[in-house]
């Protein structure tokens, strides 16, 4: 069977599927909710844990390479 | 990429709350149904709409111009769909590999209770037992009337893939609806 015959067919079967809607008072209060952030980006807030880690990872990186160059012999 | 859909996205990059309005109209009820026929769950059909459109307002000054949002707004739905299934398996397994919730025996699902007719409830049964890989492709080029090819790209797979899934899904339907099926798909 072609790839024609597949879509003519799931078209076919999906034009008999039940219609889905939200209901309105869902609808209106996700419109609402993300009609706010038009235009504004994504909050800045969304940065500061990847930033704590990153400190985190930097500072214990650090702290080993010192204690690396403590534990070598001195010249 | 049609007329409105242009001057929507030119409000969107403007950050205009009434090209919002407008998008949100035209294609809430496409990706709700597609997000409550991937999940099964009215409430999180209903959150990761939420979190579609949120995610829409938040880009809309990184659009191009010549944004198409079906395709746009269906990649991120998609998106959303596979985090969810994730979460859901990593919840199951935090469980002791208890399986993910479904609706529970003689209790009918939010897509049964809105179906008509016994076919339709035949129908909307037979998609539901489709694997969600095959569903999701039967459900984006049967009800959204996408190509393979464009399903490839909201999906990120390669057209070949898609043309697979969706000649599985057909076997799989065509066996579940038995003369229910189209002519075409019935063996003689």
């Amino acid at each position: 069977m072609t790839t024609e015959e597949d879509v003519q067919g799931l078209g076919e079967l999906s034009r008999e599927l039940p219609a889905i809607d939200l209901d309105a008072t869902t609808a209106e209060r996700i419109a609402r909710r993300a009609r706010v952030d038009v235009g504004r980006g994504p909050s800045p807030l969304r940065f500061v844990e990847p930033a704590l880690a990153a400190l985190i990872v930097l500072g214990y990186m650090v702290w080993a390479i010192v204690k690396i160059l403590e534990a070598l012999p001195p010249r | 990429m049609e007329v409105d859909e242009r001057a929507w996205v030119d409000g969107l990059r403007r950050g205009e709350p009434a090209a919002f309005d407008a998008v949100f109209a035209a294609y809430k009820r496409r990706i709700y149904a597609y997000l409550l026929r991937m999940t099964r769950r009215k409430d999180i059909a209903e959150d990761l709409l939420q979190e579609a459109f949120l995610r829409l307002a938040q880009s809309t000054r990184r659009l191009e111009p010549d944004t198409r949002l079906g395709p746009y707004l269906f990649t991120v739905a998609h998106r959303l769909v596979i985090s969810w299934v994730r979460a859901q398996a990593v919840r199951a397994q935090l469980a002791g590999d208890l399986p993910a919730r479904e609706v529970a025996g003689g209790e009918r699902s939010p897509l049964e209770a809105v179906a008509d007719s016994q076919q339709q409830l035949a129908l909307e049964r037979a998609f539901a037992a489709l694997a969600p890989a095959y569903r999701e492709v039967a459900l984006l080029v049967g009800v959204e009337g996408m190509t393979p090819t464009e399903v490839a790209d909201i999906l990120g797979h390669r057209p070949e893939a898609v043309r697979q899934r969706l000649a599985r899904a057909r076997t799989q339907l065509a066996a579940a609806l038995g003369d229910h099926a189209p002519a075409a798909w019935r063996t003689p």
